[in-house]
């Protein structure tokens, strides 16, 4: 198991080093970890979808192929630039080593957090390991993404009954990576280093001191990853629009996969991300094309299995036809961006796209208020319930809101408004799904409380961002009448 | 966004400004009663609910209302017959239109009788405004009452009366034959046929003016005045947007204060929201508690916090390690909000983790054994617990066939059968939850036969019906 956990970080370093040119290795090498996990759930996929028996034998040679594989590439790009074997390869070392470390502690002090969706997940990892993809139980890809379940199959892969071992460390990893890039970007801002980095530990803290969170932790469930990987999204699509370094881009875009395949609700939020981001008009056309794409493609293709497959089990988020309509959108979100460069949309369309969005969503959002206005407005009650009072946050939402309305900036931050509608429609997003799906907010446990999760790390960043911009020591622009 | 509020509001502010007191009060007065539950806010949470409206009120009056008002008593024709047709227009709508009054404190008095005519009698059960049960001994009437209803037969009556806010419910029930019934709530009265065997549920009118104490009898007068106001303004506010509108001689519209405006616009906005949610919460109901002071009191909160911003520049960091400290103190033990616990398991099986996460009966059966239930019909005993409707349901999402069968057998084993079958068979074990285990008999594969479920205390039997013969267990009750 261990050995097997160190060929999973050197996969993941295999990975993280093809951008070692352009991105510091502290972060790399914390990033090798979740990538590691990445690749081990694209393999499974891959070969369940080619109805390959997995075991641990095969995908230990598959990976160990893909190391080398990854580290010869890196070595011949870098014969036109030699690799330097700095201090900074202690990085990764010490990365992997706690890694194994915190593996290990983990795997011997099994804590966890689960529900009934937990124990679910577990069944479905079991089925993909004796029956592929072909038998379904309680959920299938209606009702969730793979990548939780294919996560589970690690510790089954060794005789394990299921997989309490890996979402601490994922989350352990993340706390880490959010120190360290949000001291980073706010540091850049207020150019005051201790200033950021108590800035940092304290959006750290209030992430783990709110109760919910902190059991999400150890939580068997796709909230928490599907949190990490939008924040690694808008983090990484942050550093590239204000570091104007394209490598960023390719970190988004893999981690734009996985957050699109931890949960079916979850292209909603992508989709609406990639709009978005297209609307600033901070990315060129080709580097919108070679972030989003590989996404979108990866989404229709699964998709399009998905409705083949059929699949047949006693859950369901969505139906058959529900995924279609959901498909066909993607494709026409793909010739929008394919369209993105031309002139008309350029000047035409994108400076309005965010008014068009929040119209559209307020459009929604009253019209789904005439048509049930009790079912509505009892939907906004339990969800604002369950997020300052009930959900177990404690007192971090209080902050995060007031904070986000109180605090502004000296001057516009980079994808300030990418920031605000995203926010704004996750929420909206939360309440609409629930006029259509009904039942999802009344408690701390159901999925509407479990969803904040989502967002809240890209929001604690975002407020961070703010209050580095208030307390700038640089002058704030002139205002011109 | 740095704003020194205190001096701009000093140089800023004129006589005139002054008349936003009144009319926020006449705004904020009205709105808490009509929309709001002013009648159910305890009294000190009146008191901060009111403020919070008053100066929610106040700003709107301040920024968006007396530049209006401004323009249309600056012009010396225009004015006096503007608020002379206003003045008509409010008496016209009152005169015409009925005046609802809003539930209000008062002493209600309720007879439900049933004519002697009447063929059968009626079950009544009375509900307060909160949806509590009356017991019957607070009723009066000539009829026995025990527990929370009262049976009237033909000739009887019972009546009720107390101070309260809101209307009783009425839950009328004829058990055995046609009869009809007669209410009377303070002065209105009511006539309900019920058929045999139906069951119907009046309503009172909360608004019903009753018997009122003096105090609240000249308070809803002084209501009457207050939303006569309201709406006078109101009129007048229109008015001078249609004179703004209309006229080309009217200086343009401008706002008084318009920093302060910008600076306080995100409080406006939040603030209406909160408004909003508040009166959607009351007209709703969902709650019977009032939560007007819990959803309005933040905004007022954050109006502090937005005073407060331009001279207490440490303040957002001071938020920030608040939220985090109190975070922290709310996991010292001894610090009772239920919080989440996460569990170390000792033996990290499936079955532990199922036991710990505790699911309903039916569901931890199926966890256990998924395949099994799948695809085979199951067969329950009337007398079983997966027998009743809930549980069926739940079976019934986890068994694809969707074939749930209650049929009449035994289903419970004795002592000595349960040990028997223990003994010297086969069987897959999984573990319910404080006590007891789940038996799969002999198959550790989908079966293909039904699957038949047998008890003994906290232990359930699962066994496909082709073994029964083998197992010694009757099965005369499986029809072909």
């Amino acid at each position: 198991m261990i050995l097997f956990l160190i060929e999973l970080y050197l996969l993941g370093f295999g990975i993280a080093v093809q951008f070692r040119d352009k991105l510091p290795d502290f972060l790399l090498s914390l990033l090798a970890v979740l990538l590691g996990f990445f690749a081990y759930f694209f393999n499974v996929l891959i070969l369940t979808l080619f109805q390959v028996n997995i075991n641990a034998g095969l995908i230990g040679i598959l990976q160990g192929i893909e190391i080398l594989g990854l580290l010869g590439f890196r070595l011949a790009r870098s014969k036109q630039k030699p690799v330097k074997f700095g201090p900074s390869l202690f990085f990764y070392l010490a990365s992997g080593g706690i890694f194994v470390v915190a593996s290990w502690v983990f795997l011997n002090k099994a804590f966890i957090f689960a529900s009934p969706d937990s124990l679910y997940m577990i069944i479905i990892a079991k089925g993909i390991l004796e029956t592929g993809f072909s038998q379904w139980y309680f959920a299938s890809p209606l009702l969730w993404g793979m990548f939780v379940p294919i996560l589970q199959t690690i510790g089954l892969l060794f005789g394990f009954e299921y997989t309490w071992f890996v979402q601490p460390v994922i989350s352990l990893t993340f706390l880490v990576l959010f120190v360290y890039l949000t001291f980073r970007a706010t540091y850049q801002i207020s150019g005051r280093k201790w200033f950021s980095l108590v800035l940092s530990f304290l959006g750290a803290g209030l992430l783990l001191s709110a109760n919910m969170y902190w059991v999400a932790q150890f939580y068997i469930h796709t909230n928490l990853n599907s949190g990490i990987s939008l924040w690694l999204v808008m983090i990484s699509l942050y550093f590239a629009v204000k570091e104007k370094n394209d490598a960023w881009l390719g970190i988004a875009g893999i981690f734009l996969v996985m957050f699109g395949m931890l949960r079916i609700e979850n292209v909603i939020m992508a989709s609406l991300l990639i709009v978005l981001v297209i609307a600033s008009q901070k990315l060129s056309r080709q580097q919108v094309l070679a972030t989003f794409l590989p996404y979108l493609l990866i989404q229709i293709l699964w998709n399009i299995w998905v409705l083949i497959a059929d699949p047949v089990a006693f859950s369901n988020l969505m139906n058959t036809t529900q995924l279609a309509m959901v498909t066909g959108a993607l494709l026409a979100l793909v010739l929008f961006l394919l369209l993105s460069g031309k002139r008309w949309v350029q000047e035409k369309l994108a400076p309005n796209l965010n008014a068009i969005l929040l119209g559209g969503l307020l459009f929604l959002l009253v019209g789904l208020f005439i048509r049930d206005p009790y079912n509505m407005a009892q939907n906004t009650w339990d969800n604002l319930t369950t997020m300052f009072v009930s959900g177990k946050w404690l007192t971090t939402f209080w902050a995060v809101v007031v904070l986000l309305f109180l605090v502004r900036p000296k001057e516009k931050l980079v994808l300030q408004p990418v920031f605000n509608v995203l926010i704004v429609g996750f929420f909206s997003m939360i309440v609409i799904l629930g006029a259509i799906k009904g039942g999802y907010h009344k408690y701390w446990y159901d999925s509407a409380n479990r969803m904040y999760i989502h967002i809240l790390p890209t929001m604690v960043t975002y407020l961070m961002l703010r209050i580095s911009a208030f307390y700038s020591e640089k002058p704030a622009p002139r205002q011109t009448s | 966004m740095k704003f020194d509020w205190i001096p701009y509001l000093k140089k800023g502010w004129r006589r005139v400004d002054f008349w936003n007191f009144p009319i926020a009060a006449i705004f904020s007065l009205s709105f808490f009663l009509r929309f709001l539950d002013f009648f159910k806010t305890p009294s000190l949470d009146k008191l901060i609910v009111l403020l919070t409206l008053f100066v929610f009120f106040f700003l709107i009056s301040l920024f968006f209302l007396q530049p209006v008002l401004e323009q249309l008593f600056q012009s010396q024709k225009v004015w006096l017959p503007v608020v002379i047709g206003a003045a008509v227009v409010v008496a016209l709508l009152f005169w015409t239109l009925p005046y609802e009054n809003v539930p209000f404190r008062t002493t209600h008095h309720l007879v439900v009788s049933v004519p002697s005519d009447s063929k059968g009698g009626v079950m009544v059960i009375l509900m307060d405004p909160d949806g509590n049960v009356i017991l019957g001994e607070e009723v009066q009437s000539n009829q026995e009452s025990s527990g929370e209803e009262v049976y009237l037969q033909p000739g009887s009556s019972l009546e009720y009366g107390r101070e309260m806010t809101g209307g009783v419910s009425v839950q009328l029930v004829a058990p055995e034959e046609n009869t009809q019934v007669l209410l009377q709530w303070d002065q209105q009265e009511l006539a309900a046929t019920l058929g045999a065997g139906e069951t119907e549920t009046i309503a009172m009118d909360g608004a019903s003016w009753g018997t009122p104490s003096r105090m609240v009898r000249y308070f809803m007068m002084g209501v009457f005045v207050i939303d006569g106001l309201a709406c006078l303004l109101i009129c007048l506010s229109l008015a001078g947007l249609l004179f703004l509108w209309r006229s080309r001689s009217a200086p343009s519209y401008r706002v008084h204060l318009p920093d302060l405006q910008k600076y306080l616009l995100d409080y406006l906005i939040l603030n209406t929201f909160l408004v909003c949610v508040a009166v959607v919460e009351t007209h709703f109901q969902f709650s019977v508690r009032a939560f007007n002071l819990v959803i309005l009191a933040p905004g007022l909160g954050y109006l502090g916090l937005k005073l407060l911003y331009p001279y207490f520049r440490a303040l957002p960091m001071m938020i920030l390690s608040l939220a985090v400290g109190l975070n922290l103190l709310a996991q010292i033990p001894g610090v009772d909000i239920k919080l989440l616990n996460v569990q170390q398991l000792s033996q990290q099986t499936f079955n532990e983790l199922a036991v710990l996460v505790n699911p309903s009966d039916s569901t931890l059966l199926s966890v256990g054994f998924y395949k099994q239930l799948k695809g085979a019909e199951l067969i329950l005993s009337p007398d079983s617990i997966y027998a009743e409707e809930d549980n069926q349901n739940r079976l019934i999402r986890i068994n694809q066939l969707e074939a749930i069968y209650v049929e009449d057998y035994f289903g419970e084993l004795s002592v000595s059968e349960r040990e028997a079958l223990l003994r010297d068979w086969d069987w897959l074990k999984w573990d319910k939850r404080v006590s007891g285990s789940y038996y799969f008999f002999n198959s550790r594969q989908a079966p293909d036969a039904p699957l038949v479920f047998f008890w003994r205390g906290d232990d359930v039997f699962l066994v496909p019906v082709e073994f029964i013969d083998d197992l010694g267990l009757p099965h005369d009750f499986i029809l072909d």
